[in-house]
């Protein structure tokens, strides 16, 4: 089970959003402190802000697959649940200092006035790994 | 290596001399500089890794085996697992399509061998390192083989066992990696040869001197172990004969029929006498320096007399078999003859010995007997199931091979769209079944209720003999059908036979343990019970105990993967089978979940509605009830009863090898 690796190594993750019954899905560069909280930026003026704040349950996938042949065998993919909030406060900064350590090119983003720090609160992960062999990890169980 | 000028899909073998090994492989490159310094050797064709190579990459291949072998960590899988999957991966060579262009190109070089008679489609690797040698006979060679269309099979066949059940074995120490790892194929003219055999320029056993084999007919009776050869111990300095041994009799020998190499008996001439004179033993050694002089080492060299003139059909540097106590799976290597004698043997003398033997035991009255005759008693029972297990592990296990062989014939001559289609034909018959219910009967085991059996062995058996032309092909396939039947019965019922002479032990324990506890005291009974106690030590099923299976905290299984081992889709409540009792309550519906179903345990699972198992294989009990039942089967999945918890909801997909557990 490669689910902390995962979160540790991979700068991208894809995060669907839902509008009017429809899903939507776009590239994320995030941060995470476990497999509980999930970090990343967005302006205020995107669809996925404007999407998250009227309907805040998000699914995230992380994955370290390289695009060829061989991911098959070899990639893992992990499918989290989770509701995202915008941070404020020491949140917001801790949020920030993560995301800055993570993708420090992404600096002028990261700072702008109008870019909103996000956190996901994540529920479940499901795992896939060779293929075809998944695992659930209950978050609130997990951190017991 | 994709085909360009410089990697082109065929070579004559006496270019190989100087191509790369990688393009080639070692053995052709040998013979190509035998060739090319003018020793005697069959001309003939090399099929490059380039073909090779376009034909995997035009069918996903590598990904496919890949995916294949990542099923679950490399050393969770058993040897019977890895024969499993080198037989799917054989069904992915041989039934996909050749890609546009390769055929052809293929046909048109394999048009420019000379003459249209047999040919043998030889492996030759590219890993031609001290390892690869050491595992020597992994990979296949097709001998006697007539045809174009028959040349590319067997062409595809060698390709395969690159990822034979032995390759997989060792796939570690060999790197053995689908993505990387190819094979090249030497096509040569069978010489038409009636003695052959191998010759050692120095003895990998006594070491000094060089050596010299010699048989019969076709050099691969020898190789292969069927054929005793006549051996002769040469003194390197002189090329002189220090001695010669022949075998105790010489019996039979292989020869290229109309259906393939088959042992046939030797004429009283040839039983009379060595294959070779001395002086024609002189002519093979000084080939053999001849080869070693080029290569500047010591060679073990296969040999054929070919027109009254020696020539060497194979030349490699010489290494010793490496101690592993692996190889023993290896020397089962099956072979029609050798499984057929060992039916003949098991079901004529070893089963009627054994029931025999059992029956003489039932009758002795174990109460009446002195505290000294029943010690005797004991001590006697204990030696015949260590004798019979003995015979079970030895003689019997390897009979599981009939099944096997079985297996890879069929779908040489069917070509299924599943490989393991070959199961349902061995499915035991109506008669067969309520003779295995007998004698579950007799052990106390009753099974009525069970569902009925549901086969398709009547249609598949036609369409399997209906796909030989010609008596001779029919008979052999009618034989070869035989055998795997038997060794499919056997496979569940010797177990059955060896509890008749277990329980008669059980019995005398009983019995001395009851005087015991009636407070008798006699150092003679009391080293009986220690004897017959430490028959549990050393069952024949004491499978290995599944390494405790833990996640942490908070994280479940939600898809377990394993072998699909019998096709269909069930969903039901898991029961987790611990001892025998939990398949007693079992309910219509359920889906047992064990570690290791036993023939008389496995009776019961048919009641189920599907059937998981952590030992793998198509071959477990587990896997044979439910094929004979029709009922869905996933084998192989670790932690199976660990990780699943009774009463959960599960789907087995039996098509896919995969256990889905329902979220509470």
């Amino acid at each position: 089970m490669r689910l902390d690796a995962l979160l540790a190594a991979q700068p991208l993750a894809v995060l669907a959003t839902e509008s009017d019954g429809h899903p939507y899905s776009n590239l994320i560069a995030f941060a995470a402190d476990g497999p509980g909280r999930i970090f990343f930026a967005t302006t205020r003026a995107s669809r996925k802000w404007s999407y998250l704040t009227a309907n805040p349950r998000v699914s995230v996938l992380v994955d370290d697959r390289t695009n060829r042949e061989i991911d098959f065998h070899e990639a893992a993919a992990a499918t989290g649940l989770g509701s995202a909030e915008v941070c404020a406060g020491d949140l917001r900064d801790g949020g920030l200092a993560l995301l800055e350590s993570r993708h420090p090119h992404l600096v002028d983003f990261l700072t702008s006035t109008s870019t909103d720090i996000f956190m996901i609160r994540m529920t479940d992960w499901y795992v896939v790994e060779r293929f075809q062999a998944v695992s659930h990890v209950s978050v609130a169980e997990a951190a017991q | 290596m994709t085909p360009t000028a410089q990697n082109p899909l065929t070579l004559a073998l006496g270019d190989a001399a100087r191509a790369p090994v990688a393009l080639v492989g070692g053995k052709a490159r040998s013979l190509g500089r035998l060739l090319d310094r003018g020793l005697p050797a069959p001309d003939g064709l090399v099929i490059t890794t380039a073909a090779y190579r376009t034909f995997v990459r035009s069918h996903g291949l590598a990904e496919r085996i890949a995916v294949e072998l990542a099923r679950k960590p490399e050393s969770d899988y058993r040897w019977e697992e890895l024969w499993d999957a080198a037989l799917r991966i054989r069904a992915w060579f041989l039934g996909n399509p050749w890609p546009t262009g390769l055929r052809e190109d293929l046909v048109a070089a394999l048009a420019g061998l000379p003459g249209d008679g047999p040919v043998v489609v030889r492996s030759s690797s590219p890993h031609e390192d001290a390892k690869e040698r050491s595992f020597a006979g992994m990979h296949e060679s097709v001998v006697g083989v007539t045809g174009t269309e028959r040349i590319l099979d067997a062409v595809r066949t060698v390709w395969a066992s690159l990822f034979s059940d032995r390759s997989l074995l060792y796939r570690g120490e060999l790197g053995l990696d689908p993505a990387l790892s190819a094979m090249a194929v030497v096509v040569q003219p069978l010489a038409d040869s009636d003695r052959s055999g191998v010759v050692f320029t120095l003895d990998p056993v006594e070491g000094g001197s060089g050596a010299l084999e010699a048989v019969w007919g076709l050099g691969e009776g020898l190789v292969s172990g069927q054929v005793a050869p006549d051996r002769w111990r040469i003194d390197r300095s002189s090329g002189h004969i220090i001695s010669h041994h022949g075998p105790e009799e010489r019996v039979e020998r292989l020869t290229l029929l109309a259906s393939g190499p088959a042992l046939v008996p030797v004429t009283p001439a040839e039983a009379a006498a060595p294959p070779l004179r001395s002086d024609e033993v002189g002519a093979v050694w000084s080939l053999a320096v001849r080869a070693e002089e080029l290569f500047g080492a010591a060679q073990d060299c296969e040999w054929t007399y070919h027109r009254g003139a020696p020539l060497l059909t194979q030349a490699r540097p010489i290494t010793t078999l490496p101690d592993d106590t692996r190889r023993t799976y290896l020397d089962l290597r099956p072979s029609y003859e050798r499984l057929a004698r060992l039916r003949t043997r098991i079901e004529d003398d070893l089963l009627p010995a054994m029931s025999a033997e059992a029956e003489v035991l039932a009758q002795v009255d174990l109460a009446v007997l002195t505290p000294t005759s029943l010690a005797a008693e004991s001590a006697r029972r204990a030696e015949a199931v260590t004798r019979w297990r003995g015979v079970y592990r030895e003689e019997f296990i390897p009979f599981a091979h009939g099944a096997r062989l079985f297996g890879r014939f069929y779908n040489d001559a069917v070509r299924p769209t599943d490989p393991f289609e070959f199961v349902a034909l061995l499915a035991r018959d109506a008669a067969e079944l309520a003779t295995h219910t007998a004698l579950l009967a007799e052990l106390d085991i009753d099974i009525a209720g069970g569902p009925e059996t549901v086969t398709r062995r009547g249609e598949l058996e036609n369409r399997f003999l209906d796909t030989f032309d010609g008596d001779d092909h029919r008979r052999q396939a009618q034989e070869m059908l035989g055998l795997g039947r038997a060794s499919w019965r056997l496979r569940d019922d010797d177990n059955l036979y060896l509890q008749r002479v277990e329980r008669e032990a059980e019995r005398a324990r009983g019995e001395v343990a009851g005087r015991l506890e009636g407070g008798t005291h006699d150092p003679g009974l009391e080293e009986a019970a220690a004897v017959l106690a430490g028959l549990d030590a050393d069952g024949v099923d004491s499978s290995r105990p599944d390494p405790s299976t833990k996640l942490p905290t908070g994280v479940r299984p939600r898809q377990l993967l394993g072998q699909p081992a019998g096709p269909g889709l069930a969903t039901g409540p898991a029961r987790v089978i611990a001892s025998r009792a939990d398949l007693l309550t079992l309910q219509p519906g359920d889906i047992v979940v064990a570690d290791a179903l036993e023939p008389d345990t496995a009776a019961f699972a048919a009641r189920a509605a599907g059937i998981v198992e952590r030992r793998g294989g198509m071959l477990v009990h587990g896997a044979i009830v439910a094929r004979e039942h029709g009922l869905p089967c996933v084998t192989g999945v670790p932690g199976a009863t660990t990780l699943i918890r009774p009463g959960e909801r599960l789907t087995v997909d039996g098509y896919l090898g995969i256990v889905v557990l329902d979220e509470v």
